[in-house]
């Protein structure tokens, strides 16, 4: 089994019309952590993840979730 | 949004900062290094060229840790250091590449400097190790970073 960790960062950004950077400055990690994660290139710590999920207002399962399908 | 200073920044720039010293310091390492085997008067120039590669190091390494990072409070010093964002992954992803890289080039070079190599200096083996670790490790933490980028969306609001 293959596990990819997807997110919707993007989706919850737009939503409150935030930039990359501005939600970095607002969780404490840099604009690249953030655009990294999106793309789902580097897999954030469970505090990082907690932040965001934080911020937002909502459980982490909803910006966060497994894609466990194989290709 | 907030205009405060954003520490993780500071110190990916820094950490990228720290790199590139490194990575002069393997040139100064591999001028050290050929400076054991060449003839009297390239060793004069390879030790200019040593010279400057440190000054240069030292250069960059100097203002990160003296005034940029000695200007942080407690609490911030705690923030800087407890970071685990993209770097700090990249750094450890390239640290043990470059460790790795360098072991199998050492365990494949043995049988050749005992064959061929043995009548060089110590001290040539031990600045040419060197040199390759630093180079190894800030070209993969470089190569690593211009990835990040290359994947990056869009910074729309």
């Amino acid at each position: 089994m293959n596990a990819k960790l997807e997110n919707r960062i993007r989706v919850y950004r737009a939503e409150h019309k935030m930039s990359q950077s501005d939600l970095a400055n607002e969780i404490g990690v840099s604009r690249k952590t953030i655009s990294t994660v999106e793309v789902g290139r580097f897999v954030p710590s469970t505090i990082i993840a907690l932040k965001i999920a934080k911020f937002f207002e909502v459980p982490v399962e909803e910006i966060f979730s497994l894609n466990d399908k194989e290709d | 949004m907030s205009n405060k200073i954003n520490l993780a920044e500071v110190a990916d720039r820094n950490q990228q900062l720290i790199t590139l010293a490194m990575f002069l310091m393997s040139l100064k390492y591999v001028a050290s290094a050929a400076a054991e085997v060449a003839n009297e008067n390239t060793v004069y120039y390879l030790g200019i060229i040593e010279i400057v590669f440190a000054v240069l190091a030292v250069c960059i390494i100097v203002p990160v840790i003296v005034w940029k990072f000695w200007n942080l409070t407690k609490v911030e010093r705690k923030t800087y250091f407890d970071s685990d964002g993209y770097f700090f992954s990249i750094g450890k992803k390239a640290m043990s590449k470059s460790w790795t890289i360098t072991f199998v080039v050492l365990v494949f070079f043995e049988p050749v400097t005992k064959n061929f190599l043995a009548h060089l200096p110590p001290r040539f083996f031990i600045n040419a190790i060197i040199a390759f670790l630093l180079g190894t490790f800030s070209i993969i933490f470089f190569m690593l970073d211009r990835k990040g980028d290359a994947e990056e969306f869009g910074d729309e609001a």
